[in-house]
């Protein structure tokens, strides 16, 4: 964003680029999703379809790595502000999952060619960072206790399937 | 079979590794944390009067029987094919004979009066309880 002041009355005039728009477009977009993920219930607490990471692909596509960052932490901020969770377990479980898999989808798009892969791979790549974020932290804060690892079978099975979905969604979207 | 042909449209030969070694990640996982206790062999440990009296392996013998003298008098425990019981012992209520077998990382046969216990250890410990 870019300021230009007028004069000297200090008028600053705040002018937001095409490419902003865009990204705040998409990020409500992803808050969007992330009001669905929470609405769909689940079996197990804390297993969500991450529909929102779909956002995040097309970001990371399109624009590039900070803003994947920007919309990633923007949505998930906003998101508990806006359904009242900011600040709770919930919110640190999601920050930590956004952390570990935009790490992920650092190196991701650094390390491996686009030739070779596709968006799928990243999808199912950051999932397991993401879950993995998540459980590391509801094991050093949550649940105190080695049993936490003993659900890693269900949790990752469920981030394998969604990655997989997720990264199918977002390259049929960007056909 | 169609929406199969249409899926792999989108998958590059990248993605078909990575869903292949998730996959391969999956199992080891699943090895690693739900598999306590069963393939890995395990240990009886028998303490008399709280103390570690003697451990035995449950599968180093097909059929084994030890004798021990604990409080009441003679104490006789059985192992066979993996499992591990107390045989007999002088107790009124023979609440240890009666519980029979026991072979699962955890489970423990306790002679009160006796003063003998066994219990099954292993490798690693299956865990007691998860709360969510």
């Amino acid at each position: 964003m870019e300021n230009q002041s007028q004069n000297h009355n200090q008028k600053i005039i705040l002018q937001v680029s095409p490419k902003d728009q865009k990204i705040a477009f998409l990020t409500s977009i992803a808050i969007f999703l992330s009001l669905i993920d929470a609405a769909i219930p689940s079996p197990i607490p804390g297993v969500k379809p991450g529909l929102a990471n779909i956002v995040i692909l097309i970001v990371l596509q399109n624009y590039g790595i900070r803003e994947a960052i920007w919309v990633n932490f923007l949505r998930v901020f906003s998101a508990a502000m806006l359904f009242g969770y900011f600040l709770s377990p919930s919110f640190f479980m999601s920050l930590f999952g956004a952390i570990f898999s935009l790490i992920g989808l650092y190196f991701c798009q650094k390390l491996l060619s686009a030739k070779y892969f596709g968006l799928v791979s990243f999808s199912i790549i950051s999932a397991f960072l993401h879950m993995f974020g998540q459980l590391l932290l509801a094991r050093l804060w949550l649940i105190p206790h080695d049993g936490v690892w003993l659900m890693s079978p269900l949790l990752f099975s469920a981030a394998a399937v969604f990655g997989l979905v997720n990264g199918i969604i977002a390259e049929k979207i960007l056909e | 079979m169609k929406n199969i042909k249409n899926i792999k449209k989108y998958l590059k030969i990248g993605d078909i590794l990575v869903i292949f070694l998730a996959v391969m990640f999956l199992i080891y996982i699943t090895f690693l944390t739900w598999n306590k206790g069963k393939i890995i062999p395990d240990k009886a440990v028998i303490y008399v009067k709280g103390k570690v009296f003697q451990s035995v392996n449950l599968y180093e013998n097909k059929h084994k029987i030890l004798t021990l003298n604990g409080e009441l008098g003679e104490t006789q425990i059985e192992i066979l094919n993996g499992k591990i019981r107390i045989k007999s012992d002088n107790s009124n209520k023979q609440i240890c004979v009666k519980q029979g077998w026991i072979s699962k990382v955890g489970e423990i046969a306790i002679c009160a009066p006796n003063q003998i216990s066994v219990k099954i250890e292993g490798r690693s410990n299956i865990y007691d309880s998860i709360v969510y």
